[in-house]
């Protein structure tokens, strides 16, 4: 018997806006978006309401009604990121959890997503009963901020309708027997069912307002009239179709967890502790004959934020060694940081993106370890290196244990392997893609044969002043030229953004170093762009 | 009292072969150059395997090198056309770029496949650990870095990794860093030369290790010129 949760947070972006601006607490507020035909109010908080706005109005209008109503742009990025994070600490409920689907069509549907869907089939044994978990769940989410309203069911479905449209209790659960569920749902309106538009103003338009109304009419007769959706929905309510629920994190294949009684503080300990369930995770990988293509390592602090560091393989391993060294560069990273010991994530400002701090004052009290995915051992191999048909070399397990241990220190975006970019703009001319994420082409080919290159090429181009074929000056600096060779004309991307009208030259100085120029069409700028270096 | 020295003797001899330069210098193997007059100058007629040369680069132009606009003066030309012939040891070649000017199509002009190239755009704070790590596997045959910060810790690093990797690195620094200490096996400053309109790439041998380098000053027996 399968048993499904929905949290329903309404008004979420009122709801969001709040969490980001606490300051509007008890204040009316409402957020607008920019639609074709102006701005227009999207959301409003119940004070708002109470001054006469309502979703819908022009934002001119409701400045007129009511001066005093704080306006906020929504943004739906950055709600359902929220959502998504509050989806992350529902983990802890069941491990599979997701964002409501949302449909921008479906009356019925949000169009932003305003719930969470969990399956906590058997979960409940953690909780001693669905009632506790619910509570637990509820209480987790005031503490934190949020209004919920809950709802158990044994489908998806039913479990989103009563948890939208139920009575006004705030905690509902419906066994598993049919009958029960049926009656839960005869009293709902029929949108509860997530029905498109058009059948919601049809049925309207017939007076049927109710589940139950809709549930007594002849089926034969529901898809003709309703279209062929009705039947399917109708059926998910019940329990007698099918419905996925979409988790925000895949199930982890292979998991190892370790909670500890008291906080661990020590680093060294920690990573001991690490190393040990990176070997029993590595044991069941081996047991089942697979190699992990993703890991990752969760640790969870009391109050701060879970951290997770992640390492991706070019090639599936089940070796635990080789695994911990992965994590061990990550974890290391982590603890290394200079503001470690704050009760927050740090987001430093490299251009390799993100870096995550672990809490060492706080100290870790549970680690896991999970597989995301995972492949056969001893599959076939996607190739290192786009070697084509003329040759035969699969990657060595040692070289693919190298691109893994550099990606994972360094960023999978600091690791490169070089492809033709089809272009004569020479900053163009290649493209460096990861080895991680590209899959080989079906024709490896080398990069055309071109005319002489320097070695070095700019980022990009430095502005310089030229003096005909006998000096340029360089940021500042005279070089005396001696020889200059003939234009090479490059003229491409007249199609892109960004089209390239340039004569480049070989400009040799006095003291024999060679630089490449090039003069820019359109205003005669001159530029150097590389060095033979 | 025979067999005392016998004992002794043996030993002794066990203990010298233990010791690690010797057995170093016998399983080494010569990556030969391209160059031939280089070849002559160096102990092993070639390159050494295990080791990393460091090519140290004149300022030509004053350019300098803020943007990575580099100084032109034939470093990495010079380490290209030296490590050409011991790509074909192994799976991969590799370069440390984390200034991000490193230009593949110019390599593959120079021979070199880049379908083999492992290219690393590391922080700059990165990149020692990265080559460091590249001269450590037995799968690369050669890696270039570009660097002007260096220390002796890195350089020990440099030359255990190189050692337990087999195979060939080359650094190339500013040649402000002459007068500094260096754990390359081989020392060269790169520079342009022109003689009767023809363009030289001239190599001079800082050190050798192995070999004795005449002092500054010394004629030309040291340096050799390649034509490109």
């Amino acid at each position: 018997m399968r048993r499904f949760l929905c949290l329903h947070f309404p008004n979420w972006p009122v709801q969001w806006l709040r969490h980001i601006h606490p300051e509007t607490h008890g204040h009316a507020v409402a957020l607008y978006e920019r639609l074709a035909h102006g701005l227009s109010l999207g959301w409003c908080s119940h004070e708002a309401r109470d001054l006469g706005a309502h979703p819908g109005m022009s934002v001119a209008d409701v400045r007129v009604l009511a001066p005093e109503l704080l306006l906020y742009e929504a943004d739906h990025f950055a709600s359902r990121q929220m959502l998504e994070d509050v989806c992350l600490w529902a983990g802890r409920f069941s491990p599979l959890a997701g964002v409501e689907p949302t449909c921008a069509g479906g009356a019925g549907m949000a169009s932003q997503p305003e719930s969470l869907l969990l399956d906590i089939t058997s979960c409940e044994q953690v909780f001693r009963g669905e009632q506790n978990l619910l509570m637990q769940a509820v209480a987790g989410l005031r503490k934190k901020g949020f209004a919920a309203n809950a709802a158990i069911a044994p489908t998806l479905s039913a479990a989103w309708a009563l948890a939208h449209y139920g009575a006004h209790e705030q905690i509902k659960i419906v066994t598993g027997d049919p009958l029960p569920l049926l009656q839960a749902l005869q009293p709902l309106p029929v949108s509860a069912l997530r029905l498109e538009s058009h059948a919601l103003a049809h049925l309207h338009s017939l007076g049927i307002e109710c589940v139950g109304e809709l549930i007594k009419q002849p089926r034969a007769t529901l898809p003709s009239r309703f279209g062929a959706a009705l039947i399917e929905r109708i059926d998910q309510a019940l329990g007698d179709a099918p419905e996925l629920l979409t988790p925000l994190r895949p199930a982890p294949e292979f998991h190892a967890a370790r909670a500890f009684d008291y906080p661990l503080r020590s680093s060294e300990l920690l990573f001991n502790i690490v190393e040990q369930l990176t070997v029993q995770l590595a044991r069941g990988l081996q047991a089942a004959e697979r190699g992990a293509r993703e890991i990752e390592c969760w640790l969870y602090h009391e109050l701060a934020q879970p951290v997770c560091v992640a390492a991706r393989l070019f090639k599936g391993s089940a070796s635990g060694k080789h695994l911990w060294k992965l994590l061990r560069v990550k974890l290391e990273d982590s603890f290394r940081k200079p503001h470690a010991v704050m009760l927050r994530e740090q987001r430093a400002s490299s251009k390799h993106g993100s870096h995550i701090v672990i809490d060492a004052e706080e100290g870790v009290c549970a680690v896991a370890l999970q597989v995301l995915s995972s492949e056969k051992m001893g599959s076939g191999q996607l190739p290192l290196f786009d070697a084509g048909a003329d040759a035969d070399h699969d990657v060595s397990e040692s070289l693919a244990s190298l691109l893994d241990r550099l990606a994972s220190r360094l960023g999978a975006d600091a690791v490169f392997k070089i492809s033709p970019g089809e272009n004569a703009i020479p900053e163009r001319a290649y493209k460096g893609t990861s080895f991680q994420t590209s899959i080989p082409s079906e024709k490896a080919r080398n990069l055309p044969a071109l005319l002489e290159r320097p070695l070095r090429l700019l980022q990009s181009p430095v502005s310089i002043s030229m003096e005909w074929s006998e000096r340029m000056s360089l940021r500042g600096k005279q070089i005396v030229l001696r020889k200059i060779t003939r234009p090479e004309r490059i003229e491409s991307g007249w199609w892109s953004e960004f089209p390239a009208h340039r004569d480049y030259y070989i400009a040799e100085s006095e003291s024999g170093a060679r630089y490449w120029l090039f003069q820019r069409l359109e205003d005669a700028q001159w530029f150097l762009h590389g060095t033979f270096e | 009292m025979a067999v005392n020295s016998l004992t002794r003797s043996n030993l002794l001899q066990t203990r010298l072969r233990g010791l690690s330069f010797l057995s170093l210098e016998k399983s080494r193997e010569a990556v030969v150059t391209p160059v031939e007059t280089l070849n002559n100058l160096l102990p092993e007629g070639g390159l050494r395997a295990g080791s990393f040369v460091e090519i140290l680069s004149q300022e030509a132009g004053g350019a300098g090198s803020r943007d990575g606009a580099g100084s032109g003066s034939g470093a990495y030309s010079l380490a290209l056309t030296l490590a050409r012939q011991a790509l074909p040891r192994r799976e991969a070649w590799a370069v440390v770029d984390s200034e991000g000017t490193f230009y593949p199509p110019a390599a593959a002009a120079m021979g070199y496949d880049l379908k083999r190239l492992i290219l690393l755009r590391p922080r700059s704070d990165e990149d020692a650990w990265a080559f460091t790590q590249l001269l450590r596997s037995a799968d690369i045959s050669v890696s270039f870095w570009m660097t002007s910060r260096m220390d002796n810790m890195v350089f020990r690093r440099l030359q255990l990794a190189a050692e337990r990797g087999d195979g060939l690195g080359f650094v190339m620094r500013p040649a402000a860093a002459e007068r500094k200490p260096s754990w390359a096996s081989l020392r060269l400053m790169a520079s342009w030369r022109s003689a009767s309109g023809q363009r030289r790439l001239c190599a001079c041998v800082l050190h050798a290790a192995g070999r004795f380098v005449p002092p500054n000053g010394k004629g030309g027996a040291r340096e050799v010129e390649i034509a490109l």
